[in-house]
């Protein structure tokens, strides 16, 4: 029982298990918003059928939403600015778990538009319900995770950090 | 340490905005969210026969701010469907026609039912793009255009 707690701990504290979730996470955040990045158009569309935003602002956030997501998941997966980078990602979740979420209850079913697989031409159902609503929120404890973990393995910061450390 | 963190995090957002705003300008698929220098173009109102006048002559895109399902029912011959709402579809509709809502040819837009205020909501859009010329609204839209005994095309519109 002790060791299952000092496991979680240590993944908390930030060990190998966390940098395996902080390159996931950085890599599905990363794909997903190079996926839309050069196709505003065609996010807007999915962006306007959550029904959260005022009109004019669904273009503007079409443009910008898949950069910082781009920057978002490269950061995280290089491992550095992490802790804003999981702020970041953690109130996006937030953001989508909170539009899934509205959405369901609404009773819209439609294409979530989070990964985009079908132009990779991978069939996966992406469609609003718990299934996706319960992974959005996953992402977002693991944000949180990331967010407060002290150590950070295989990290462009751990590096920076341990050559202070070196200069002292 | 969290102050440090939100500067951090808008810093990052800040940036990822601007890079964003400069990929769309640069990119042939984006928005055109900052207007172009105008020429001082602007919306005007015409009537049904003045629309037709511009229509018979050939040197006119029109264009139908109704939804799909009402241009499907009942159209304009010759018109687009680029429907003002919602706004998502809207903006595909008018990146979709770019290459003939920016010709030389002179731009016409109607509605269907109502007060037609979808007509100027998608002229505001268009406008917003980038589009310096002028842009005509036909006043009433179609069910004065029919009032006039023009003809429309009912039926199998995409």
């Amino acid at each position: 029982m002790r060791s299952i707690k000092a496991f979680f701990r240590d993944i908390v504290y930030g060990n190998s298990v966390t940098l395996a979730i902080r390159v996931a996470m950085g890599l599905l955040i990363l794909f997903s918003g190079a996926l839309k990045v050069f196709d505003p158009v065609s996010f807007s569309i999915v962006i306007d059928r959550y029904g959260i935003l005022p009109g004019p602002l669904v273009p503007y956030a079409a443009v910008v939403l898949p950069v910082v997501e781009v920057a978002v998941g490269f950061f995280l997966v290089a491992g550095f600015r992490i802790k804003a980078s999981a702020l970041i990602s953690g109130v996006l979740m937030l953001v989508f778990s909170l539009a899934i979420g509205m959405n369901i209850a609404r009773g819209e079913i439609f294409d979530c538009g989070c990964f985009d697989f079908g132009r990779l031409g991978i069939s996966l159902d992406e469609g609003i319900g718990p299934r996706v609503l319960a992974r959005d929120i996953g992402m977002m404890l693991f944000s949180v995770m990331i967010y407060r973990a002290e150590k950070h393995v295989l990290s462009i910061e751990g590096l920076m950090d341990r050559r202070d450390l070196e200069n002292l | 340490m969290i102050g440090k963190t939100l500067k951090e995090s808008a810093v990052i957002i800040a940036s990822c905005a601007a890079l964003g705003l400069l990929l769309n300008i640069v990119n042939p698929d984006g928005f055109e969210p900052v207007p172009k220098k105008s020429a001082g173009g602007r919306v005007v109102q015409i009537s049904p026969r003045e629309a037709r006048i511009k229509l018979d002559s050939a040197g006119t895109v029109l264009l139908d701010a109704s939804s799909r399902g009402e241009f499907a029912s009942r159209r304009i011959r010759g018109a687009i469907s680029v429907p003002s709402r919602p706004a998502g579809e809207s903006y595909a509709a008018i990146s979709d026609n770019r290459g003939q809502i920016n010709s030389d040819r002179e731009l016409v837009i109607y509605c269907g039912s109502g007060s037609c205020g979808l007509s100027m909501e998608l002229a505001e859009k268009i406008g917003g793009m980038g589009y310096s010329r002028h842009i005509y609204i036909i006043k009433g839209g179609i069910e004065a255009w029919t009032a006039e005994g023009f003809p429309v095309e009912t039926g199998g519109g995409k």
